[in-house]
């Protein structure tokens, strides 16, 4: 082992270098004649899912993962997981190859796919939590206490006795974000947590997801479509598309990467008045409402708005960054992503 | 004993939901009891018209078919359905992220569906039945 790889793997959580996943898929013929010589003669294709990824993951980081369906996040989650196997490149996490040492490495991790619940559907929410005691020998003592302690947080005193089946998908996301922690897990992986919550689950899952990482540090992972999960929750974060890491970095970074554009926002007393700036360009018109896009390192805010209110009477405004879906939008189609 | 810890909580646990559905669990006794009884009768018609000795006597033929019964359900002549499920909407997924052995794993779930208790039921009722009635011609074995 190189020296500074070696180095590298004491350090971070999670390291990943190069991974690559090809799924060998047989093509379908067309027609029933097609299915029938498809069972004598079959001709593979091969889907590269992963295409040579790295990064490392440092102890205590939340970071966002992010990519368009089908991108390949879930098989990135489920490498790291232990649950597939990689057809090449190195994967390290808390120093084991996952899929290597699977029962020693999923004692240490816990997994939420958000489709999908891992809790036993028949059964009240507390035996489904006894059940997973015993799957993952949590001593007595520990039990008691994580549990407690993820009850009272996810405030599922009230759900414990009633059966999978007959929860809300918040209350069941809830639950089953407590199944995952329940053996105390230092690294958790979260495959769209929040998808298809109302607003109110969502930022109690969100709030939880937060307080986990800042008060105990666990390492979170999350992949997700919803951007507000992004923008609350993930100081880092990783864009896949195309199984490959098209950027990696901070939220502002990421911002910069694709446009500085900035937008300012006016409500203009007089609704008739057209505004025109050479140096920005009016991107929305709502009867008095304009929306202006600029860049700040050609005008700085405070120019443009001291210029336009030289023009116009201005009843109200406000300056904000582009949505965080377009920057995203923008990067997929940067890198021929997105799917018109 | 430490170690079988989770491949009993499984066993346990699949049985309990097993039995959550009462109306399917008495649906299944009643069939087996109703396929029993049929049994029982073409066999106690054929033992009362034939003039010969017949190697097995009709009690012990009447034990053999509720015993038959009883432990229908554990003859592997059908799957799971839920491993199927399971790989079908790839929640398979959860069962690799324990850390247990898969393969104990999924026997205690194979063991579970194959004995919990409703299969029992039929020989219970079926020696009751056999017991009463015109159960008491077909113990004399004419």
């Amino acid at each position: 082992m190189v020296g500074s790889a070696a180095v590298a793997s004491i350090m971070a959580q999670i390291l990943v270098e190069n991974l690559t996943k090809t799924f060998r898929v047989a093509k379908r013929r067309a027609g029933l004649w097609g299915a029938v010589t498809g069972l004598v003669q079959r001709t593979y294709h091969d889907i590269p899912a992963l295409a040579g990824i790295d990064f490392t993951i440092e102890e205590s980081e939340l970071v966002g993962y992010i990519g368009p369906n089908g991108a390949g996040k879930s098989t990135t989650v489920k490498i790291l997981s232990g649950i597939l196997v990689p057809s090449a490149g190195r994967c390290e996490v808390n120093g084991v190859i996952p899929w290597k040492n699977r029962l020693q490495h999923v004692q240490n991790i816990g997994v939420v796919f958000g489709q999908r619940t891992q809790l036993w559907w028949d059964l009240p929410v507390i035996e489904s939590f006894e059940v997973l005691r015993a799957i993952y020998r949590i001593p007595a003592a520990v039990f008691q206490k994580n549990s407690a302690r993820l009850i009272e947080l996810l405030q599922l005193q009230e759900l414990l006795d009633i059966p999978v089946r007959q929860l809300s998908l918040g209350q069941r996301m809830r639950s089953d974000l407590a199944a995952a922690l329940l053996h105390g897990p230092r690294l958790l992986f979260l495959d769209e947590p929040t998808i298809g919550l109302d607003a109110v689950s969502k930022l109690a899952v969100r709030e939880f997801i937060k307080m986990l990482n800042r008060d105990d540090g666990v390492t979170v992972i999350l992949t997700t479509h919803d951007m507000d999960d992004i923008e609350a929750l993930c100081r880092r974060v990783l864009v896949i598309g195309r199984g490959k890491i098209v950027s990696d970095g901070s939220l502002a970074a990421l911002r910069a990467t694709v446009s500085h554009e900035r937008r300012l926002i006016v409500d203009l007393v007089n609704a008739q008045e057209v505004v025109e700036e050479p140096t920005a360009r009016v991107v929305e018109r709502h009867g008095r409402r304009v929306e202006l896009a600029f860049d700040p390192r050609v005008i700085s805010p405070a120019q443009l708005i001291s210029r336009i209110a030289a023009k116009h009477a201005i009843q109200d405004l406000f300056v904000e960054h582009p949505p965080i879906e377009r920057i995203i939008a923008d990067l997929y189609a940067k890198h021929g992503e997105l799917d018109i | 004993m430490k170690r079988f810890l989770p491949y009993r909580a499984v066993v346990s646990a699949r049985y309990r939901m097993l039995l959550q559905y009462r109306a399917a669990a008495f649906a299944g006794l009643v069939t087996q009891c109703f396929w029993g009884a049929i049994r029982l009768m073409i066999v106690a018609a054929f033992y009362a018209a034939s003039t010969q000795t017949q190697p097995m006597s009709l009690p012990e033929v009447v034990v053999y078919i509720w015993l038959g019964q009883a432990f229908f359900g554990m003859l592997p002549w059908n799957i799971d359905e839920e491993f199927a499920q399971k790989v079908r909407d790839g929640s398979v997924a959860y069962d690799l992220l324990r850390p247990v052995d898969l393969y104990a794993f999924w026997y205690s779930h194979a063991l579970a569906y194959r004995t919990a208790p409703p299969p029992f039921g039929p020989s219970l009722w079926g020696a009751w039945l056999s017991w009463c009635s015109p159960a008491s011609v077909w113990r004399s074995g004419r």
